[in-house]
This record gives structure tokens, C-alpha cells and sequence, in this order.
């Protein structure tokens, strides 16, 4: 079950590929992805190429993906290993996930984390912190991250 | 002073000036939006420091206010009542007179506009113009009332960032922002071409609704390979950067090829035959007409996105009209135990994944209580 609704999950994303964004398995096993993000215009993060890594588990889709950046980002939700605060990646009645997102609404969630941070609910309270007072600082590290890990 | 006699005369000529006592009295006319004010300023030295006294009576408010300004000089001390003045709601109806005329002037006079608009409340302008390759560029102009001389503003330029600069800042004109916005197109044109070509011969998947501000255009390689193309508006026959995109050993085994390749690209070739050359390609691969653009068909269960599952079909509608999804028992089942949904005797109940709103299901014949 689990095999099939993967199958069509990758080939209609790599048949229309969503905007900025790649997915396909990591060797032949569909358990493990490698994902692309490609930062989005009008953000620091624009022009990176950021690297996430998927792994399914095996009450997938019954059980969220868990993903986490491979490349380094600075962003009030995304922490020093990558892990990523989002509350679609986790279960009821915490988290927000349910078996009908899907990997490709997760990642254009997280695209649009990128896009617009919540510093409300931060796993970096520092950044969050510079995010709301001192946004320039902010972009001007956030670009720099880019610059460096992103590129 | 000589200086400063100068300035006033060249900003305010219809000042006079003249030395009574100490005091020097300027008595004259200024322009104010698009009317003339007529008034009087005394200037005096009081401990060696400069002060500047309004003689006319312009209203409280506006008397208060210039008293308090601080000011270097006469000419200063004049802009800040033109401005103060022109910013009062009074004046407004006159902003609105030279707004409009400037508004059909500008469109009478200038033939290659296609279109234009100007809102009912006067601040925002819109203008369709074409360029040499019969492309359509719109420019949008917001309109400042309040602002005294420079009222004009262009808005959400849609070029590329470097250019955008140009048409940055607040203008007095509207001649003036499309001299320049057409002038940026020109310059433009060999970008746009190399653009157009690129959108028409390739398959290309970002961005979703490119605009005249895109540089780049991400372009379908193969199944899970595309590259993102970016070009220097400014040096269109240069070589684009080139950046692959997708798994980790297609990218690598793509850059190595590319690497042994780049030094052939050749400015003064044709754009898209260079990119074939050094992408090692003969034509650009076509994004197939996909047959498997849809996740689900209609009937199949929305969590394992199957029709059959043990030889069961979907059983289960969502009740709520909008959302009709199908499910199996045993998925939808499994999904609602997993989220601790209450369970009444052979049912259990919770929300629908799809559209939250309350269902319910059996327990699967192994799960039920007998």
C-alpha cells in the first residue's frame, strides 16, 4: 500500500515538478529521499539551492515524513541540524498532519516557510528574536548563510 | 549672502528683498501646488543667532507649525511653507487639477501607448506600451497627493532588479518616468529576445508565470534532472550560469560534463544552439504530456491512493458536499485510531484528513468487537 501511493506521489511530482522544488530517491530505496529547495525570490534565501533529506516511515502516510535540512539555513524555525518547526510534519494533536498532504504539499509548506517565518513559535529564539527587532541584521545573515552553504 | 541671494533668486524670483534697520523683509509671491500665496518674512539677527518671522496669517495650525521649524536660510525657511501649505487638505482639490493635467497630457502626447488608466481616486496609473519585438510592458504609477512637487512614484517595476533602479524614486513629471522606462526597454531588447526564445523552446518549469523580471527559467532535463538558467540582462550573449537541479550523482554526473564543456561556449553564437552545445544536448527534451498529472483518479481512497486494497474497494464518502472524498475502512481506520478518535461501540468517530470536518467508520471486520 505504502509502495504504491509513493510511486505516485514521486512520478506526479517529477512529471510537474512544483516551483522550485526537486524530490527523487536516494538510491533505489523509496524510503529515503533527497529534496531540493530552491530559495524563494524577495528572501535572503534567494538563489540557494537548499538540500533537505526525507525519510518515510513505514506507517507512511499514517505517520508524517520526518524531514530536516541538509544545508545549513538561518531561520527562526529551522535549528542547527536541520530540524524544522513546522507543525504539518507532526502528529495530532500537537501537529497539524494528516494522510492527505502529501510530500509535495509538505515541501511547498516548507518553501513557504522560507518565505515567510514564524518567530511566534521559533526553535532559534535568538534569530527569532532578530527577525522581529532587527531585520536587517537578520536578512544580512540570512543571505550570508546563503551565500556560503547555499550556492 | 551673495550665494544666498542667488538661490532665492533662482527658487522664489518673485521675492523681494529689502535691508530696513537691521532687518532684512522679504515680501513676494510663492508657488504653492499650483497656485500662488502671497507673504511677508521678516529676517532678523537676535544673540548673533539667524531668526526667520512669517508676517502673513496662514491659519494657526500653519503658523504654529512654521514657527517651529528650524531653518538655515530664507530659502530653506520658504520650502518649509510651500511644503506645509500644499500639504493642507484645502489645497488638495489643486493636486487633483494638476494630477488629471498632467495625466491627459501625458497620454495626448505620447503616441506608442496602448493603454491607459488612472484610478478614481487619482493614485494609481497605469500605462500598456509596446516595445520593438511587439511585446506589451505595463508600468504602474502611484500617485502622492500630499507630496508637493515630486507626486509621481513607479511602482512594482516589473524588469530586472538593476534596471529597476533606474525608475526608482519619486518623479514631478510623468514624461519623465516613461522617457526613462522606455529607454530602460530599449536597452532591454536583446534580453527579452533571448528570453522568449528560451520560453519558447524549452521546457520550462519555473517560474510559474515568468515576468519581464525573471533572469532565470528552470528547464525540464529529464524525469527528475532540470537546470536553472540565469542570464545577465546585462551581457546576454555571455554564458548564463548554469545551476543543475536534483538528485545529488545526476547532478555531479551533469557538472562533470558541463565543466569539460564550458570553455565552448561562444559569445557570438546563437544563445539557444550554445546552451544545447555545452548541455551536450541536440534539442531541448520536452516536457512529456503527462499521464500521471493527477495524484488520485476519482473513486480511488485518498490515503493510499488505490482503488483495491485486500480486494476491497473504497466504502467510505466524506459526508460534507464539498469534500466527497473516498476511503477504505481499513485506511481511514487505521488514521483515525492513530489519532485517538473516540470509538462507540462498532463505529469510531473523528474528522475527515481531507476537509476536518466530522466522520466516521466501521472497524474493520478483523477489528470488530463481536
Amino acid at each position: 500500500m505504502q509502495h504504491q501511493r509513493l510511486s505516485r506521489e514521486l512520478a506526479k511530482i517529477s512529471n510537474s515538478p512544483p516551483v522550485g522544488i526537486s524530490v527523487s530517491p536516494k538510491d533505489d530505496k523509496l524510503n529515503v529521499l533527497e529534496a531540493q529547495i530552491v530559495g524563494p525570490d524577495n528572501t535572503p534565501y534567494k538563489n540557494g539551492i537548499f538540500k533537505v533529506e526525507i525519510l518515510i516511515p513505514e506507517k507512511y502516510p499514517f505517520i508524517p515524513p520526518s524531514i530536516k535540512f541538509i544545508t545549513k539555513v538561518y531561520h527562526p524555525n529551522i535549528d542547527d541540524n536541520g530540524r524544522i518547526c513546522l507543525d504539518l510534519i507532526k502528529m495530532p494533536p500537537k501537529g497539524n498532519w494528516r494522510p492527505t498532504i502529501g510530500l509535495e504539499g509538505l515541501l511547498i509548506a516548507i518553501r513557504m516557510l522560507l518565505e515567510t517565518p514564524n518567530p511566534e513559535d521559533p526553535l532559534m529564539a535568538e534569530i527569532a528574536e532578530e527577525y522581529r527587532n532587527m531585520n536587517s541584521e537578520f536578512v544580512k545573515k540570512a543571505q550570508l548563510f546563503t551565500q556560503k552553504y547555499a550556492s | 549672502m551673495i550665494d544666498g541671494n542667488l538661490s532665492l533668486l533662482i527658487k522664489y524670483p518673485l521675492i523681494s528683498t529689502k535691508n530696513r534697520n537691521g532687518r532684512i523683509h522679504y515680501n513676494g509671491r510663492v508657488m504653492c501646488g499650483s497656485h500662488d500665496t502671497d507673504l511677508h518674512v521678516i529676517e532678523e539677527k537676535i544673540n548673533g543667532n539667524v531668526t526667520f518671522t512669517l508676517k502673513t496669517t496662514f491659519g494657526p495650525e500653519i503658523n504654529e507649525k512654521i514657527a517651529k521649524s528650524e531653518s538655515q536660510n530664507i530659502v530653506d525657511f520658504l520650502d518649509n511653507i510651500v511644503t506645509l501649505l500644499a500639504r493642507t487638505p484645502q489645497n488638495h482639490a489643486n493636486s487633483y487639477k494638476r494630477v488629471l493635467h498632467e495625466y491627459f497630457e501625458f497620454t495626448r502626447f505620447h503616441l506608442n501607448i496602448r493603454n491607459s488608466h488612472i484610478s478614481s481616486d487619482l493614485q494609481l496609473i497605469k500605462v500598456t506600451t509596446v516595445d520593438e519585438g511587439r511585446r506589451e510592458h505595463r508600468l504602474e504609477i502611484s500617485v502622492d497627493l500630499d507630496e508637493v512637487r515630486d507626486v509621481f512614484q513607479p511602482l512594482n517595476v516589473e524588469l530586472p532588479e538593476h534596471f529597476v533602479k533606474a525608475l526608482g524614486g519619486k518623479f514631478s513629471n510623468l514624461t519623465e518616468i516613461y522617457r526613462r522606462f522606455l529607454g530602460v526597454l530599449e536597452e532591454l531588447q536583446p534580453f527579452f529576445d533571448v528570453m522568449d526564445e528560451v520560453d519558447g523552446n524549452c521546457g520550462v518549469l519555473d517560474p510559474e508565470t515568468p515576468t519581464r523580471g525573471h533572469c532565470h527559467r528552470r528547464i525540464w532535463l529529464d524525469q527528475n534532472l532540470s537546470v536553472i538558467v540565469t542570464i545577465d540582462p546585462l551581457n546576454v550573449r555571455a554564458r548564463p550560469e548554469l545551476r543543475f537541479f536534483g538528485p545529488e550523482r545526476l547532478v555531479h554526473q551533469h557538472l562533470d560534463e558541463l565543466n569539460e564543456k564550458l570553455e565552448e561556449w561562444n559569445d557570438r553564437g546563437d544563445f539557444l544552439e550554445e546552451l544545447l552545445k555545452i548541455l551536450s544536448l541536440e534539442k531541448f527534451p520536452q516536457k512529456p504530456k503527462t499521464d500521471r498529472d493527477v495524484l488520485m483518479d476519482v473513486g480511488e481512497c485518498c490515503i493510499c491512493f488505490s482503488l483495491r486494497l485486500d480486494e476491497k474497494m473504497p466504502e467510505i464518502i466524506c459526508g460534507n458536499k464539498s469534500c466527497e472524498n473516498f476511503f477504505h475502512v481499513q485506511c481511514l481506520y487505521e488514521w483515525l485510531s492513530s489519532v485517538n478518535s473516540k470509538r462507540i461501540l462498532n463505529q469510531i468517530h473523528g474528522q475527515c484528513p481531507n476537509c476536518e470536518k466530522e466522520i466516521s467508520c466501521p472497524l474493520p471486520d478483523d477489528n470488530a468487537v463481536t
